[in-house]
């Protein structure tokens, strides 16, 4: 069995989990600065390649993360929880309860999003500021124990820091995406210029040529690769942790299938989502965040979550 | 020599790991205990009111309702076998209590008793998972000082195993027929 398999013993994985996600954005902070130095070195200004690596690391980073939750609730028009509703209520008890058992100091938020579509994710870089976002959808077509096993997938993202994880790890990817694809003009551009003011008082100009195409031949491949590479790790950790959310939700509510039914229903209600339902959730990009994500890769290496029907699976299979 | 001492120092590294994790998964019972403490304290508080607005309302006196008065003080124990069992006990008089208001319909209509009732499902609900919580945190304890080497170390540093409350099916059975029943 591989690792993921395997219910998880909460408490002891979050601390190496922390770890982990500390060693995951050192290494997408060290890529960043890579590429930011191979621009400083193309555009023949090492400091403006430090420059570049700063403002994404220290400034664009923490804006980013700072405004990123009032972005989301602008683009999924969520509304804090309305105690009146019955539905609502139970809800938030649900998420009281589970904060309990998740052992978390303060409960989070709950937010609805108002669309029929039904789906669920948590947010919050921190403990502190953590919430969970159900859509309306959700709360009218699960019952109690599918609801609890969702609240509590939700609920071991929060412990798990996965949120802060995913926030980072999308921004420095999209970070990484942008500046690879500067290296790759900056790179052509001095493929065809001979490298252009780069060296320009060189004695042996022919010889150069032929080195600054090696080079730029190498930025080009590079800057793929990076893509590449970004994206593959972003999905792969993505699913893993959709494994483990999985996980930990059955330790959570002492029952597997509540979480098994609720994705089976959630999937089987929309397998596929329209334009509209993708902008009612947030749009393209925050699909990734969501307990179900219904779009469909070719391969399964590139898919933010594990298959429903191997997720539903292994849920039935572990107690 | 050189070896011997690499050794020493590798054995010195991992007995202050393990020596620390031990500390760190005996706090986490701890922890994990008060949060149910708390939720034992709420539960009493709501009992304490729902047992004298059934008082008040109906002029009914049973003895179940003074046994749940009387649990209190155990309840609020901190003496972890003491408060569950006498938890236990109380949560099976509860659909007793609920029973009384089948014979005094006046209570179905006031609202401070539906508050209360409501109340007591939810705190029900809150101990169940922190009770969970606990038996996660005591089993992995239990798992790491009964696994090898861990075991002959931490019998001589007086860690020994702590019990987990399980929720028996009775139990189990119960607090799903209140959540059926919506009060």
């Amino acid at each position: 069995m591989s690792e993921e398999q395997r219910p998880v013993i909460i408490y002891e994985q979050v601390r190496k989990n922390q770890i982990k996600t500390f060693i995951l954005i050192a290494f997408y902070i060290i890529i960043i600065f890579l590429i930011s130095f191979a621009i400083g070195y193309y555009a023949n200004d090492m400091v403006l390649g430090a420059g570049i690596a700063f403002f994404v690391v220290f400034i664009l980073l923490p804006i980013q993360m700072l405004t990123g939750n009032k972005m989301m609730g602008a683009k999924t028009h969520w509304q804090e929880a309305n105690m009146s509703s019955p539905g609502e209520n139970k809800v938030h008890h649900l998420v009281e309860g589970l904060s309990l058992a998740a052992g978390l100091k303060e409960t989070p938020k709950l937010y609805i999003i108002p669309t029929s579509t039904p789906n669920a994710f948590a947010g919050g870089l921190s403990l502190k500021n953590a919430y969970i976002c159900v859509t309306t959808g959700l709360i009218d077509i699960l019952d109690d124990p599918e609801m609890e096993g969702v609240l509590a997938h939700e609920m071991s993202h929060i412990v798990q820091r996965d949120v802060l994880v995913s926030t980072v790890s999308i921004y420095l990817m999209s970070a990484a995406i942008v500046l690879g694809s500067i290296l790759f003009r900056l790179s052509r551009y001095n493929m065809m210029f001979g490298g252009g003011n780069r060296r320009s008082n060189s004695r042996e100009k022919g010889n150069s040529a032929a080195a600054f195409a090696v080079i730029a031949l190498a930025g080009l491949v590079l800057s793929f690769v990076i893509r590449f590479v970004a994206r593959l790790i972003n999905l792969a950790i993505s699913r893993k942790r959709e494994y483990v959310a999985d996980a930990n939700a059955v330790r959570l509510c002492g029952y597997s299938e509540g979480i098994a039914d609720a994705l089976e229903k959630i999937s089987k209600y929309t397998p596929e989502y329209s334009k509209q339902q993708v902008a009612d959730l947030g749009g393209d990009e925050m699909l990734c965040l969501y307990i179900f994500n219904p779009t469909q890769w070719v391969m399964p290496l590139f898919s933010t979550h594990p298959p429903i029907e191997e997720r539903i699976k292994l849920l039935r299979n572990m107690y | 020599m050189k070896y011997a001492f690499i050794v020493i120092v590798l054995l010195i590294i991992w007995f202050i790991f393990m020596y620390n994790g031990l500390v760190r998964k005996k706090n986490y019972i701890k922890e994990a205990w008060s949060s149910i403490d708390v939720q034992l304290k709420r539960k009493t508080n709501v009992l304490t009111n729902l047992v004298d607005t059934i008082k008040m309302q109906t002029k009914y006196e049973s003895e179940t309702l003074e046994k749940i008065v009387g649990m209190r003080a155990q309840m609020l124990s901190g003496k972890k076998d003491e408060a569950m069992s006498a938890n236990d006990k109380v949560s099976k008089m509860i659909p007793s209590i609920m029973a009384i208001s089948e014979s005094y319909p006046e209570l179905k209509s006031n609202q401070s008793y539906l508050h209360l009732m409501e109340d007591i499902k939810n705190v029900e609900d809150k101990i169940a998972y922190a009770r969970t919580r606990y038996n996660m945190t005591v089993t992995e304890y239990n798992t790491a000082i009964q696994s090898f080497p861990t075991s002959i170390f931490a019998k001589m540093l007086g860690y020994s195993d702590e019990k987990t409350y399980e929720i028996s099916d009775v139990e189990r059975e119960y607090s799903d027929n209140l959540r059926i029943s919506e009060l």
